[in-house]
């Protein structure tokens, strides 16, 4: 899946309400590269330890799109 | 504040035992921040005994998971430092802007950052201040301003040059009046051989609910935080990095950024520093401010080459620039670890401005 697609799909709330779940605090998802090098891939920053819960995949109209899920995210602030 | 000393006795001199120390905040600070979600900073005090110690400050008040908190016992057994850790109770999360002391070992000049002096013409990176809203916000009864960094110049309407920066650092976070005064370097006092430019204009910043979030759509989006003051008449400026700044080329052109990027910037606190893009069309949030929380997307992610920080508190602004020399994003917050920075071509649309 190209960036562009990625990139409109990650503004859709219902992309964050499958990928979050239950989860509620800060995070930062963004588009990145995929870890085989194939296309692109979602990056999701949460907050603490990461819930088995969240997806390592998720379905993007209609293709499987991989997300790297990495804990320890700290909510930004300006600088 | 709790202490709990490790049982061995370092056997170093004092002067050894506090480089020791500096040379591992970096790590401990790492873990920290990664074990305890309400640390939100981390340095090298020093205990009565004379040894070092790590300052971690924790909001106590913030609520976040049990999972996501340490007991100082726990954190001097999982964090590997060499030294204890003493855990600084706050009742908020650090300043959303950067509030510095007007003097002392603290002060403003104190730091070897070139661009944190008083420099004419003009540059991208220095520092600069807006006196008009410190005044208001009456800051300078405590000793201090409040800073942040020149992005670059730009053009409006065919007039100019002004400078480009953040909202929240030419504009106070939208407290910013026309005319505003800004200074380079700064001041607590007006001073005539520091005014440089006066506000120009700014793209409000949206804030949302505190319980606001992306999945219910309750979110308001920003995408840019970011504005514009004239440069005075007499002052010269060039979209130029100070003499010293070499092995970075100047934001003179525009570009888009791209994951794996390398980027460079330059900010009146960490200076010249280096990084990679991890991730781009971001949506990050809440972002601090001041009291209040912002949501954005398409941010750029950035984090610092070989765990390196790319950016901290004083460098909102800053350009960022890529190994072509294009001007990718402008940078406006960051945690320690990443850095976020808006794209520069929506800052470029909703200024209405040109490079």
């Amino acid at each position: 899946m190209n960036e562009s697609t990625l990139a409109e799909a990650i503004q859709k709330p219902e992309i964050h309400r499958r990928l979050l779940g239950k989860y509620r605090g800060a995070y930062a998802l963004g588009v990145t590269s995929a870890p085989d090098d194939e296309g692109a891939a979602l990056l999701l920053r949460i907050e603490g330890a990461v819930p088995k819960e969240i997806p390592k995949q998720i379905a993007v109209d209609g293709e499987q799109v991989p997300v790297k899920v990495v804990g320890g995210f700290k909510a930004p602030k300006t600088l | 504040m709790d202490v709990i000393s490790k049982p061995q006795k370092p056997k170093a001199t004092s002067k050894d035992q506090l480089a020791e120390a500096i040379g591992h905040v970096q790590d401990a600070a790492g873990q920290l921040f990664e074990q305890d979600a309400r640390v939100h900073a981390v340095g090298v005090g020093i205990a009565t005994d004379g040894t070092p110690v790590y300052r971690a400050v924790r909001n106590k008040k913030k609520i976040v998971a049990q999972s996501a908190t340490l007991t100082l016992k726990a954190a001097n057994a999982i964090v590997k430092a060499p030294f204890p850790i003493v855990f600084v109770d706050a009742q908020n999360d650090a300043a959303p802007l950067y509030r510095m002391p007007f003097s002392g070992a603290a002060a403003l000049g104190a730091s070897a950052q070139p661009e944190q002096q008083l420099k004419r013409p003009l540059r991208c990176g220095l520092q600069i201040q807006n006196f008009d809203d410190d005044s208001r916000q009456r800051v300078f009864a405590s000793g201090h301003i409040i800073v942040g960094s020149i992005g670059c110049f730009v053009q409006k309407d065919g007039q100019g040059p002004f400078i480009l920066s953040n909202n929240h650092v030419v504009a106070g976070e939208n407290r910013g009046k026309a005319n505003d005064r800004i200074l380079q370097s700064g001041n607590i006092s007006f001073d005539t051989t520091q005014f440089v430019a006066k506000l120009g204009q700014f793209v409000k910043i949206k804030f949302s609910p505190t319980d606001a979030s992306v999945a219910d759509g309750t979110v308001v989006f920003n995408d840019v935080d970011a504005g514009i003051a004239r440069v005075a008449a007499g002052i010269d400026s060039k979209n130029a990095y100070l003499s010293g700044r070499t092995g970075v080329k100047p934001p003179t052109k525009l570009g888009v950024a791209k994951h794996d990027d390398a980027v460079s910037k330059v900010g009146r606190t960490t200076g010249l520093t280096r990084g990679t893009v991890t991730s781009i069309a971001t949506i990050v949030g809440p972002v601090t401010y001041d009291k209040k929380p912002a949501w954005f997307r398409n941010s750029i992610e950035i984090e610092g080459v070989s765990g390196t920080s790319f950016s901290d508190h004083g460098d909102s602004g800053s350009a960022i620039v890529n190994s072509n020399g294009e001007l990718v994003a402008l940078l406006y917050a960051g945690n320690g670890t990443q850095t976020y920075a808006c794209p520069i071509d929506a800052v470029i649309v909703a200024l209405g401005i040109t490079i």
